[in-house]
């Protein structure tokens, strides 16, 4: 075993035996179970991104770890009952609570509520005879109860997915037949209802919007995340912010100059690849927003057919 | 025009992100998707930073994860508090909290504020004090001018000097006021037997006066300007007022019946002279008849000085070519004088005086009979000579 592998897992060792110092009740695990779990953690948020992360930060990464919330779970993916008991008993009430909100109704929830114990223990039995379940999979950086609120969204998600397939509406259909083909003029945000507009202003309003998009993609992540958050998933300023980890008039003023770089690209894609003028983008500029003023309702009242699958847990 | 340029670029994301273009540049993400711990580490802020890129950078595209970890933003009330550091927050004690207060960075800063803040406290409390000191001075001030508002009187712009002068008063302009020959010597003499100290400890034993001569030698000599008596002090009841006002009424009438006997006298002197200058062929100017004028005059003054010794009274009033003229402070104010009356300033020597007085020559004799700043209504008009 390499100098660094070895550093590594001392460094685990070490961490492992003050985590079970640390925990309110470790359930008798054992050092060398958790030594493991801390060791798997390590790897998945330190080493993969940097291989060479010093003693130090090894060390503060594992004194961040929830100590208490690690023992359970490991004790209960161990088949403690004890840990079982407490962890239905603590945890029933926020797993039952994140179950309704991703669900429409009260007997969807209770489904997926039951459904959840059931993925978290597993209904499958590992060649250790341990059960598989996604207990393995929380590593105790977070809280354990956003951990199952976590869980239970992304399960809410799959089972949204799985009915969706089964039972396509026509205009799921539609939508696809559409992104097939490519970008379409017509399917572009420009009221089409509107008699007043001309075809020219569609064929502008389609180009605009594509040089948007591609302008959207060329933003640095976390610029496109605000966007995204912000436009796309509806969220309040404050609420895109706290995703981002910063304060609302961070956000506020990020968005601000996303705006002005957004246009800036925009204007050099329609200026120097589509042959528009400055004056003509300009005025496209302004008459599209003109008109996404007034028939932005309609379209968002549309797209929310669309949209709504997605945003099920959300609502 | 920035505004208005952030304004189309919102409503053109608007409406982007309500058609369903987006969804096809986040449609390549989904086999990749972060798991449960990594969505909910990342919406704790417990990612570290390297890490903490690949999760953004996923999240930008997949729509998915994004509404788990919007969600659990959301529900785990982190959006109520939102911090600018998105790795690692640790639980910050209470000593942690008082380090980073006591911080260099935060101590830079707060140090010169600190201070400054206490300068202006302290420049503040000065202020208060010192205003407080002068209104207090100021009313004190006041209070003793309005009381005995002669008790102090500075010397006068147009000085007056005569030999043997009591301290106090000014010699320096006694040259030009000297007349020659033994009329002015009398007259001096006279105007000595009238003087009186005016030094304030002086003035309880009797009216003080102060000599004046006029600017001008061909001008009769008219009285010696008293000095303004010192009122006595005031009486704390109120029945004492009363008594001090009915007897100031009775000090007015006696001074009026004694203005109109001097003038009365006057009247009588103008008019022998007159008859005897008729009678005779004496010259009417010269030193003859400046004598006897001069002697008119000192006579028409003594009756006016008796007039305003016998007053005795706070406010000093002399008459001057028919008008009646009122001491305050340092100037002579015509009775019919009102304070809201727009004023012409007139600088004796002047321009504008010697225009004046071309004009008006009865101004001249205001200008020339009072000393000090003469306020006088001729004609309609109000007239400040200083």
């Amino acid at each position: 075993m390499s100098n660094r592998k070895q550093q590594i897992q001392k460094l685990c060792s070490d961490g492992a035996r003050r985590l079970l110092t640390r925990a309110e009740d470790n359930y008798g695990v054992t050092e060398e179970v958790v030594r493991v779990r801390v060791g798997s953690v390590v790897d998945k948020y330190l080493l993969k991104d940097d291989e060479n992360a010093s003693s130090q930060e090894i060390h503060d990464f594992i004194e961040g770890l929830q100590a208490s919330d690690l023992c359970l779970i490991v004790a209960c993916e161990h088949g403690v009952e004890r840990a079982w008991t407490d962890l239905v008993e603590r945890f029933g009430t926020t797993v039952r609570s994140a179950a309704r909100s991703a669900s429409s109704n009260e007997e969807t929830a209770e489904d997926l509520a039951q459904s959840i114990w059931a993925e978290l223990h597993g209904l499958r039995v590992r060649d250790d005879g341990r059960p598989t379940g996604k207990l393995a999979y929380y590593s105790g950086r977070g809280s354990l109860a956003g951990w199952l609120r976590a869980v239970v969204g992304q399960l809410a998600i799959d089972q949204h997915r799985k009915q969706s397939r089964l039972v396509q509406t026509e205009e799921d259909a539609d939508f696809d037949r559409m992104l097939a083909d490519g970008s379409d003029s017509s399917a572009v945000t420009l009221p089409a209802a509107n008699p007043e507009v001309t075809a020219s202003q569609k064929f502008a309003g389609a180009e605009m919007q594509k040089a948007l998009s591609r302008s959207i993609q060329e933003l640095a992540d976390e610029d496109r995340l605000l966007v995204k958050l912000y436009y796309f998933d509806n969220l309040r300023l404050r609420e895109a912010g706290a995703v981002l980890g910063v304060h609302e008039a961070t956000a506020s003023r990020r968005l601000t100059r996303i705006h002005t770089e957004l246009r800036q690209e925009v204007e050099k894609i329609l200026v120097g690849e589509k042959g528009w003028t400055k004056p003509e983008t300009e005025r496209a500029f302004s008459e599209l927003a003109i008109h996404m003023e007034t028939d932005i309702e309609p379209l968002l009242a549309k797209s929310g057919v669309l949209m709504s699958k997605e945003n099920e847990i959300a609502s | 025009m920035k505004h208005q340029n952030n304004n189309e670029m919102d409503m053109l994301l608007r409406g982007l992100a309500g058609g369903p273009a987006n969804v096809s540049a986040e449609k390549d993400v989904q086999g990749n998707h972060l798991d449960p711990d990594e969505m909910n580490a990342f919406a704790e802020g417990q990612v570290p930073q390297r890490a903490r890129a690949r999760y953004v950078a996923h999240l930008a595209d997949c729509a998915q994860c994004r509404q788990i970890v919007s969600t659990l933003v959301q529900t785990s009330g982190v959006a109520t508090a939102p911090t600018d550091s998105a790795v690692g927050a640790k639980s910050s004690s209470f000593w942690t909290q008082l380090t980073t207060l006591f911080s260099p960075a935060v101590l830079r800063y707060a140090v010169p504020a600190v201070g400054l803040a206490a300068i202006m406290g302290v420049l503040l409390f000065a202020w208060r004090q010192q205003q407080d000191t002068s209104f207090v001075a100021q009313r004190d001030t006041k209070s003793d001018a309005q009381v005995a508002p002669n008790a102090n009187a500075q010397p006068y712009s147009e000085p007056k000097t005569t030999p043997g002068a009591p301290t106090g008063m000014s010699t320096a302009n006694e040259a030009p006021h000297k007349t020659t020959g033994p009329v002015a010597a009398g007259e001096k003499s006279g105007i000595v037997g009238g003087l009186a100290d005016t030094s304030a400890s002086a003035v309880k034993e009797a009216p003080p006066v102060t000599t004046e001569a006029p600017a001008s030698r061909n001008e009769p000599m008219f009285a010696l300007e008293p000095q303004a008596a010192p009122p006595p002090p005031p009486k704390p009841a109120d029945a004492a007022e009363t008594d001090k006002l009915a007897l100031a009424k009775k000090d007015e009438d006696r001074e009026r019946a004694a203005v109109r006997q001097a003038q009365v006298y006057e009247t009588k002197t103008k008019s022998d002279d007159a008859f005897r200058n008729r009678s005779s062929d004496a010259p009417a100017t010269g030193t003859v008849a400046a004598p006897r004028r001069r002697a008119q005059g000192i006579g028409a003054a003594r009756a006016r000085e008796d007039v305003e010794t016998r007053r005795g009274a706070e406010v000093e009033e002399r008459s001057v070519g028919g008008k009646q003229f009122r001491r305050e402070g340092n100037a002579w104010i015509d009775t019919s004088y009102s304070s809201g009356r727009s004023t012409v300033n007139v600088s004796r020597g002047s321009e504008q005086y010697r225009a004046l007085i071309a004009d008006e020559p009865s101004i001249r004799t205001f200008a020339e009979q009072l000393s000090g700043e003469v306020i006088v209504v001729w004609k309609g008009k109000a007239y400040r000579i200083h």
